[in-house]
């Protein structure tokens, strides 16, 4: 099992992302400012050098493993990409991801409780947890509960 | 509904009520007499995290305006970039008296010139100052320094570790005054924070620490470090300790280093707001709290506001501001933002 | 004779009024604990405020309780729902989740609160009896000691990983320092990869990260999920059974010196005390392949270890005024603000206190155990309710808790990106655990190298003097290149490239016939790799 996930590709494009993202880390931590006569030795850029180079050998590690397993051979085809668009889980995502986002985008804006009410109806309705009514109940009671001992009672902010 | 969602929700709303009946007793009511009261929560926001000056200071504070004000103060850490992100948050809340900071002069007149936020000067904020307290040159108690006459040696003839709480903190800029008034060199350690750096020097990292009175009063109360002159034109008394000797005594012309610390309101709020605070402050910086927490704390209790607060925060802008640009460690010159040399 | 006193204390306590507060305030800090994002930080300042009028007694009482409930809370939401509550649960994450999903959560549950509450009890002991002496202790870590002590924590991301694959379990460690090195460091205030952003110079904090990278994730994944969810039936009793916990005794001991220690280190917290201890478990156990699984062991090692760290924490704030974690550095400005000024002087003053604060920390630990059994069967109902309803509600309070801890809307974005960044993480193998320690771990290396540096004018011999130091570097050599089965692979995954390239460069060259004859002599020590890189081939 060592030294083997199972996922050669995934292993490889990682691989390839962490050795040019520690490559550029290498490059901003060596360009950044030296204070005093000690120069590199207490720079601001010491540490992350010396991190980005271990993350550059872990990388060039998993890179030699992946490129040994032949994950380098993409086998990207239109209608594997068409499958996974048109795929529910896909769907799911990224109406879970929308949503979380256009609550935060209006987390503040307006009321607390009704934007989190409205958020936590819509996804339960979204992914048919149970009978309106009782959806409307436990999301204007949990954004109420949550409201009430957050803001009024703990005096923790609320955005 | 499910038996478990029932269940669940009875859990939360049983420890809601529970909680509400213990601690409803704290709510008071509401100041009668006053022009603008307060209808909300009012919400301090301290850049930095609980258990230091600035906290200590904004919660006695809090505490005792609450009862003014007629409603509940809420205090926030938001520590990080030596205190100017959450100030900078205090500064871009609505101006209407219900956001506050909990914050020091000299870290708020420095954030210009360090270019944390050049686009927010000391002068858009009023302050009201509870607390003053100066630097100590403090020495761990195994150093051979024992005396003004032995630190101006150890300084002058080998190369002597200061710690302090980091770049333009109380520490860092007392041992520039310091040093550079007398024309001596140091090494500088800086730390995360006051109490790393007192430890720090309790534990023998580091020699000297020249943080504030506050950082050190108990450890001076403890011998394990041992005081040498304060920062200041006035020799200091902290409870349980030998009168700490003024720094003027040796060298007359060094400058005083002390912190205020206190709550900073933008100027811009409604003016009935910002008497109606104003009030409450004094009140409040006069009480029986700040007192002691100033006598604990080895530091002075005061009450400064208005266009004497405004003085300070020129005083300090001034000093700190031009050592900190004349030390290599400020980028943006105070010139720029009309503060004049001291 | 202190035995006695801390009884005498014991008793003076159990009035109902003490017992309410003391029980109420446990509550408290279990709810806080697991509620994701809200931390004994938080929970601690929060009170704080809260009992600010009150009578020091209570007010203290209550504030112990919210400490030791928290830390313990966070257990729960970490092993029911594989979010951990607080930093210092994202080690029993790694055992507890796979215990609930295989039907054992009753079995998890229980046997957290009791290695917690055992764990309670070396912190107790700790703090009742061993004040003075690891009161010294604390000050002996200085810069260098505690930067060989981040970096040993660096080492133990490689086995904080269930797939085996320690390579992915220091990448996601190194991505978490990396990530940690955003904002404004301390030495010099300089502003590393905030490109301008304004709302970058504080950093990413670890709430914001954990709360998205487990948060999030979990939210992402369980509601994107089509496979038909089924509940597991839960089987095993709440208590557990004696000799579960009687065949960890090393374990339990174990992790909890190593909680202890670990709280007493100045400014290192329960975060890092339950990864230590969870790694020293794994290290020491017959059967290391089940850690990352559902191993009963981990479990406890890492509760008994982040309970511990609570008592620990907590001896130099009474012996030195110096908090040992975070949530410690509240409570200490708490006692501050009730009058009651502990440190050097405490002993001389008011040295019956010592006791009075053990007693109420060892009253608050019983009432962790009470509650954390009592509250088991409710929390299991948790399970019963459907992911679609679950989900949403959590994600509200991911992002109150989120923004609970700096008031700052900045910090949910933090949240959502980092939970976009662990959901492909998740999938490619890619553990959270290392990731959050990274992230805890990067600015006490980064710190504590370069002040070192200044302390020593750049001389690096000065990290290796003090026996402290030389003892954990010895303990990271061992962890890198250990000699446990698990270690010996890693070490030879770590030199397979090097040897291909070898090879490779060999063939070049035209040195190397095909049985590699004509390579030049090896020496023992390559003996010795290449012996382990076959008994390695041979396994797979």
């Amino acid at each position: 099992m060592n030294g083997n996930s199972g996922m050669p590709r995934g292993d490889f494009i990682v691989s390839v992302i962490l050795v040019v993202f520690s490559g550029w880390v290498i490059h901003m931590s060596l360009s950044m400012r030296r204070f005093g006569e000690l120069g590199l030795a207490a720079s601001p850029g010491l540490s992350p050098l010396v991190f980005a180079i271990l993350l550059l050998v872990c990388g060039l590690i998993l890179l030699r493993r992946s490129v040994a397993q032949r994950g380098y051979r993409m086998a990207w085809s239109g209608q594997k990409t068409a499958v996974f668009l048109r795929a529910v889980e896909t769907r799911h995502f990224i109406v879970v991801l929308a949503t979380i986002f256009i609550y935060y985008l209006f987390l503040g804006v307006v009321h607390f409780v009704m934007i989190s009410a409205v958020y936590v109806f819509f996804t339960i309705w979204y992914f048919k947890g149970v009978v309106w009514w009782k959806n409307l109940l436990i999301s204007t009671l949990s954004a109420t509960i949550i409201w009430y001992s957050f803001d009024q009672v703990f005096l923790i902010p609320l955005p | 509904m499910s038996r478990g969602v029932r269940v669940f929700l009875v859990v939360m709303l049983v420890s809601a009520v529970a909680v509400v009946s213990l601690f409803a007793a704290g709510a008071r009511e509401a100041a009668p007499d006053a022009e603008w009261s307060p209808s909300r929560t009012i919400t301090i926001i301290v850049p930095w995290g609980a258990g230091g000056a600035s906290d200590q200071t904004a919660r006695v504070l809090a505490s005792e305006m609450e009862g003014i004000l007629g409603t509940r103060i809420a205090i926030v850490n938001q520590p990080g970039a030596s205190g100017s992100t959450g100030q900078k948050s205090a500064f871009d809340a609505r101006k209407d008296g219900y956001t506050w900071a909990g914050n020091a002069d000299a870290s708020v007149a420095t954030y210009q010139v360090l270019d944390y936020t050049p686009e927010i000067s000391h002068r858009d904020w009023q302050a009201y100052f509870a607390i003053f307290t100066p630097c100590v040159i403090a020495v761990n108690p195994d150093s051979p320094i024992t005396d003004w006459d032995s630190l101006i040696e150890a300084f002058e003839t080998r190369s002597v570790d200061v710690a302090s709480a980091g770049i333009g903190a109380g520490g860092h800029i007392a041992a520039e005054a310091f040093a550079g008034n007398l024309g001596l060199s140091y090494n500088h350690i800086p730390y995360g924070g006051g109490n790393p750096a007192v430890v720090a020097t309790v534990a023998g990292e580091t020699e000297v620490v020249m943080q504030l009175s506050m950082e050190v009063a108990d450890m001076l109360r403890a011998d394990q470090l041992r005081a040498i002159a304060v920062l200041d034109n006035r020799p200091l008394q902290i409870s349980g300790v030998d009168e700490i000797p003024a720094v003027t005594d040796f060298a007359a012309d060094m400058p005083s280093v002390g912190f205020h610390f206190g709550l900073f309101i933008p100027k811009d709020i409604p003016p009935e707001a910002a008497q109606t605070i104003s009030a409450a402050f004094e009140t409040a910086s006069q009480s029986e709290a700040v007192r002691r927490l100033a006598e604990e704390r080895g530091s002075v209790a005061v009450s400064v506001q208005g266009s004497e607060a405004d003085q300070v925060m020129e005083q300090a802008a001034s000093m700190f501001g031009w050592l900190l640009y004349d030390s290599g460690v400020a980028d943006n010159s105070p010139e720029q933002f009309d503060i004049p040399r001291p | 004779m202190g035995f006695v006193y801390l009884i005498q204390e014991t008793v003076a306590l159990l009035t109902p009024m003490d017992l309410l507060y003391c029980f109420v305030a446990v509550q408290l800090g279990i709810i806080f604990g697991m509620l994701p994002g809200l931390t004994a930080t938080v929970g601690i300042a929060i009170l704080t405020a809260l009992t600010f009028q009150w009578d020091p007694g209570n007010a203290i009482l209550v504030l112990i309780g919210v400490y030791v409930g928290a830390i313990y809370g966070g257990s729960r939401s970490a092993i029911l729902l594989n979010i951990p509550g607080t930093p210092a649960s994202a080690a029993t994450c790694l055992d507890g989740y796979p215990l609930s999903r295989s039907g054992n959560a009753a079995q998890a549950l229980g046997l957290a609160t009791t290695a917690s509450f055992l764990g309670s009890m070396a912190g107790l002991v700790a703090l009742s009896f061993l004040t003075p002496v690891l009161g010294g202790f604390a000050l002996e870590f200085k810069s260098y000691e505690v930067f060989w002590l981040a970096v040993f924590g660096v080492a133990i991301c490689g086995n904080l990983t269930a797939a085996g694959d320690p390579v992915k379990g220091w990448v996601a460690g190194l991505l978490g320092i990396m990530l940690s090195f955003v904002g404004m460091e301390t030495i010099q205030g300089f502003r590393r990869f905030t490109f301008g952003v304004s709302e970058l110079m504080a950093g990413f904090g670890i709430i914001p990260v954990l709360v998205g990278t487990y948060g999030i994730v979990e939210i992402l994944s369980s509601l994107s999920d089509t496979t038909p969810e089924q509940r597991v039936p839960q089987i095993g009793r709440t208590l557990p059974h004696l000799r579960d916990v009687a065949a960890n005794w090393v374990n339990i001991i174990r992790s909890g010196v190593i909680g202890v220690f670990t709280g007493v280190i100045p400014g290192v917290g329960e975060n890092i005390g339950s990864f230590v201890a969870y790694d020293f478990a794994k290290r020491a156990s017959k059967h290391p392949e089940k850690f990352g699984k559902g191993s009963i062991e981990g479990l406890i090692a890492s509760e008994t270890g982040n309970n511990a760290v609570v008592g620990g924490a907590l001896v130099p704030v009474l012996a030195l005024a110096i908090p040992g974690s975070p949530p410690a550095a509240v409570l200490l400005a708490a006692l501050f603000l009730h009058n009651i000024r502990p440190g050097p002087m405490l002993v001389i003053e008011n040295p019956m206190y010592m006791y009075r604060f053990s007693a109420m920390f060892l009253l608050a630990s019983f009432a962790m155990f009470v509650l954390g059994i009592l509250i088991v069967k409710p929390l299991l109902k948790l399970l019963m309710i459907r992911k679609s309803i679950m989900m949403p509600i959590i994600l509200v309070l991911c992002m109150v808790g989120t923004y609970a801890i700096a008031g700052r809307p900045f910090d949910i974005l933090v949240m959502i990106a980092f939970g976009l960044l662990g959901y492909p993480m998740r999938k490619l193998g890619y553990p959270e655990a290392p990731f959050v320690l990274g992230i805890i771990l990067g600015p006490m290396v980064d710190e504590n190298l370069r002040r070192g540096m200044l302390l020593s004018y750049g001389n690096p011999a000065a990290f290796f003097v003090s026996p402290i130091s030389i003892a954990l570097v010895i303990m990271t050599f061992f962890t890198l290149f250990g000699r446990t089965k698990a270690l010996r692979s890693v070490f030879s995954i770590a030199l397979r490239p090097l040897r291909s390239t070898m090879r490779s460069v060999g063939r070049t060259f035209g040195l190397l016939r095909r049985n590699g004859n004509s390579m030049p002599p090896s020496t023992d020590d390559e003996d010795d790799r290449r012996r382990r890189q076959s008994e390695e081939e041979t396994r797979l």
